[in-house]
């Protein structure tokens, strides 16, 4: 009697449970706007321009073989913040804006060096985005940047981003550049960032397009709506340039944009990345150029990966941290263009020894470059903090105003093997 | 006994493991982090070695009265006066402890999954659902912990190997943290992780082998507490972490393999509302039957009903997480070492006191 009281009771509260559920938020996924891409510039007053990509997911999937550039639209509005932002985007657009499959998020140099703190928080906090989405710095307008890109080669331009953002696995042109990275490093003491610097100037181009779109934005002080990326670039690029000189020409790496805090202070060029991917331990695979061993002008073609982890040793003299820094790489002599026999120890020897120099010069000048801004992008202060025993001791050390007064000694022992490669000599008669 | 029928070892090892993940997950880490900087971990393995020798000495004292519960036990040590006393406190910090986990769980299931669902719905829905488990019976839920108890296992060993390539070691660095004296002075104290072993002293007598229980219970938290610290430490980097505080969370959101396992976090959020609800249903399931115990309530499922209720009106009144928050730093750091590990000391002790005195009264007359 007593269990056929609890069923009854039971059976009724599980009822109950279907009668107290609502259907009146439900979220219809045909009724979402995904964002792929979010840009934010200087707008009027304390409002930024923040611009939505958008992608629209009917035509990724009905345009087969066609290239990405039609599959997105892009949506500008003024707004103080993201979530602002969001709602004006939702006032415009027949749906409800998504954030989930966020991949890019590009600020441009003019606001990046004015102060991305807030910026960062509100979206590090937002659970929708993912922590490891790509954060970007546009030396020009993120608007510009965002309607012009076309992803030739990819017809979805979500994953387009996913592609061309994880090029640091087989490339030395790129570098990681995440939310949660970025994040902890303009949190920490010990290190500073460096995320990826974009560039969307045409070629030819100098005059500063942001600054003429950000005007107009700001003279309307109107929300904007572009269908497509490509109209402007390709008329601009006329009939002649191929596919691939049109994705050069209008975005590319151009290197890394240097943050002390939340601030952006420098850039370090194109081929200084590869120092810092050795540097974080983070060099997949990269191709390096030196001289011939042997014949004056020839160059041999290497390419590196970086197997091991570097070795800090760090050594505090009078308060100034000496660190000595042992990079071991693999390289594989990928060609010649000399007739030099590579199987010969002795030049297999002085191309090693090149190689070494090369590398050598590439990371110390990646390091007085950082010491000139002060920022510590590689986070060495990481190795640092281990030769202390509390973090009271390592704050008093105050290694971000020390950085620029470290001494650094870099040991690199480059690993050849030549055994792979197959030589088609020509002798010059 | 407070409740009638056996445990299996396994059962009360799993539902132990269980009620660990709660205050792991969630705030512990965090409220680490504050106190004890990037030395997080070390305190994590010393306060296992402490609460190991603590617990290791309390149930050898306690091993004599394993077929009674700590409200017998104060009864032997106090008499009835003892045992209402005691009854009340416990049942007094597993209700505070369920409205605070009630309250934070609202707090965190906005947050990050229904946004925009009244906060009244997600408290009452669940407490609906915490009370059916607790009108099913607490054998139920033990053995619904040894369901859930293998995915946790399994769970925490695949974060393990997916967040291995995040690991930084330099973020255990500087070795001591915060300081030297605040690790080893301060961090004796704070072994609120293995507060969920203080369980045994109520599930004693239905327990067939206390000793093996105990100390598999005991190696169960160890894992679950070592190696949620090893990762969340591990990982992510001091400073940073001091802000949030659902650690575990952001940790789940790293984790993916290519374009295929993305979003890890919804499984972990399943068995978070999981461990929650067994959490809050032992927690509510016990003191009620306390409360039967000592005042020899016959028919306690009515109490049962009140009992949510009361859990779901105070969990309502604190909605400020800043209040909860507070609230889980006095109730877990500060009042929990006393409840679990002093309170229990001080009644075995005067128990004992108590009985080699009668003992020696009962030899005298006889001789």
């Amino acid at each position: 009697m007593q269990h056929n009281k609890s069923f009854k009771l039971i059976l009724l509260l599980l009822l109950s449970l279907f009668l107290t559920t609502g259907c009146y938020n439900k979220k219809e996924l045909d009724n979402l706007a995904y964002v792929i891409g979010i840009g934010a510039d200087i707008g009027s007053g304390d409002n930024l321009d923040i611009t939505y990509q958008i992608a629209i997911p009917l035509k990724v999937s009905s345009n087969e073989g066609k290239t990405g550039e039609e599959n997105f639209t892009t949506y500008t509005v003024s707004a103080p913040s993201l979530y602002v932002g969001n709602s004006k985007v939702n006032a415009l657009t027949s749906k409800e804006v998504n954030l989930s499959h966020v991949k890019l998020i590009v600020y441009s140099e003019e606001l990046a060096k004015n102060d991305l703190s807030g910026h960062i928080n509100s979206l590090i906090s937002n659970v929708s985005i993912r922590p490891k989405t790509t954060v970007a710095i546009c030396k020009n307008s993120a608007k510009d940047f965002l309607k012009n890109i076309t992803p030739d080669l990819e017809s979805s331009p979500a994953r387009y981003y996913e592609l061309l953002f994880s090029s640091q696995n087989r490339t030395n042109e790129s570098a990681k550049s995440e939310l949660i990275d970025f994040y902890t490093a303009t949190t920490s003491i010990e290190r500073d960032s460096a995320i990826i610097l974009l560039s969307n100037k045409k070629s030819g181009d100098d005059s500063d397009t942001s600054k003429k779109s950000g005007n107009s934005n700001d003279s309307q002080n109107s929300e904007q709506n572009s269908t497509g990326s490509s109209s402007e670039g390709q008329s601009s690029q006329g009939s002649s340039s191929s596919q691939g000189d049109k994705e050069n020409s209008q975005k590319k790496f151009a290197g890394l944009a240097v943050f002390k805090g939340s601030k952006m202070v420098g850039e370090i060029p194109q081929d200084l990345i590869m120092s810092h991917l050795i540097l974080t331990n983070e060099l997949k695979q990269g191709d390096i150029t030196v001289y011939d061993a042997k014949e004056d002008g020839k160059l041999a073609s290497i390419f590196l990966r970086q197997e091991k982890k570097c070795k800090y040793d760090v050594t505090m003299k009078n308060d100034i941290p000496e660190i000595n820094i042992k990079i071991k790489l693999t390289g594989h002599l990928r060609s010649s263009t000399s007739t030099t026999d590579y199987l010969d120890k002795e030049n297999k020897n002085i191309l090693t020894s090149n190689i070494e120099k090369e590398i050598k010069t590439l990371v110390e000048k990646y390091i007085q470059l950082t010491q000139s801004y002060n920022t510590d992008t590689a986070g060495i202060g990481r190795y640092v903090k281990q030769e202390f025993l509390t973090w009271d001791e390592f704050e008093k050390l105050k290694w971000n105003e020390q950085y620029k007064n470290a001494r650094f000694n870099i040991n690199v022992d480059v690993d050849l093997n030549v055994s792979r490669i197959i030589f088609h000599r020509i002798s010059n008669i | 006994m407070i409740f009638k029928g056996f445990l299996e070892n396994f059962e009360c090892i799993a539902t132990l493991g269980c009620m660990t993940i709660i205050p792991i997950i969630l705030t512990l880490p965090t409220f680490s982090a504050h106190y004890f900087g990037t030395a997080s971990f070390l305190y994590a393995v010393y306060s296992s070695i402490v609460a190991g020798i603590l617990f290791f000495i309390l149930f050898k004292f306690f091993s004599k009265y394993k077929n009674k519960d700590i409200l017998d036990v104060a009864e032997i040590a106090g008499g009835k006066l003892l045992k209402y006393i005691t009854g009340l406190i416990v049942v007094l910090y597993l209700m505070t402890a369920a409205v605070i986990t009630l309250s934070e769980f609202n707090e965190n299931v906005r947050n990050i999954l229904f946004d925009e669902a009244p906060s009244i719905y997600i408290s009452l829905l669940f407490i609906i659902t915490v009370l059916i488990g607790c009108l099913i019976g607490l054998k139920g839920i033990f053995r619904a912990s040894t369901i859930l108890a293998p995915f946790m296992i399994i769970g925490f060993i695949g974060m393990f190997f997916a967040l291995v390539p995040s690991i930084d070691l330099t973020n255990f660095t500087p070795v001591f943290g915060n300081g030297i004296s605040d690790l080893f002075i301060g961090g004796a104290y704070k072994i609120s992780g293995y507060e969920s072993l203080a369980l045994l002293f109520l599930i004693a007598p239905n327990i067939k082998n206390f000793d093996k229980t105990a100390r598999n219970s005991f190696f169960m938290i160890a894992f679950f507490l070592l190696s949620a610290f090893f990762l969340i430490f591990g990982v992510m980097s001091y400073p940073s972490l001091t802000d949030n505080y659902l650690p575990f969370f952001e940790l789940t959101k790293l984790i993916s393999y290519g374009r295929f396992v993305q979003r890890v976090e919804s499984i972990f959020v399943l068995l978070w509302l999981i461990a929650t609800f067994i959490y809050l249903t032992i927690g509510i399931s016990f003191s009620v039957l306390i409360l039967k115990k000592i005042f020899n309530i016959k028919n306690s499922k009515i109490f049962l009903v009140i009992a949510c209720i009361i859990v779901l009106i105070l969990s309502r009144v604190l909605t400020s997480y800043i209040d909860i928050l507070k609230f889980r730093e006095i109730v877990s750091i500060y009042l929990s070492p006393l409840l679990i590990v002093v309170y229990p000391f001080i009644l075995i002790l005067l128990a004992n006191l108590k009985n080699s005195k009668n003992n020696k009264e009962t030899n005298y007359a006889t001789q």
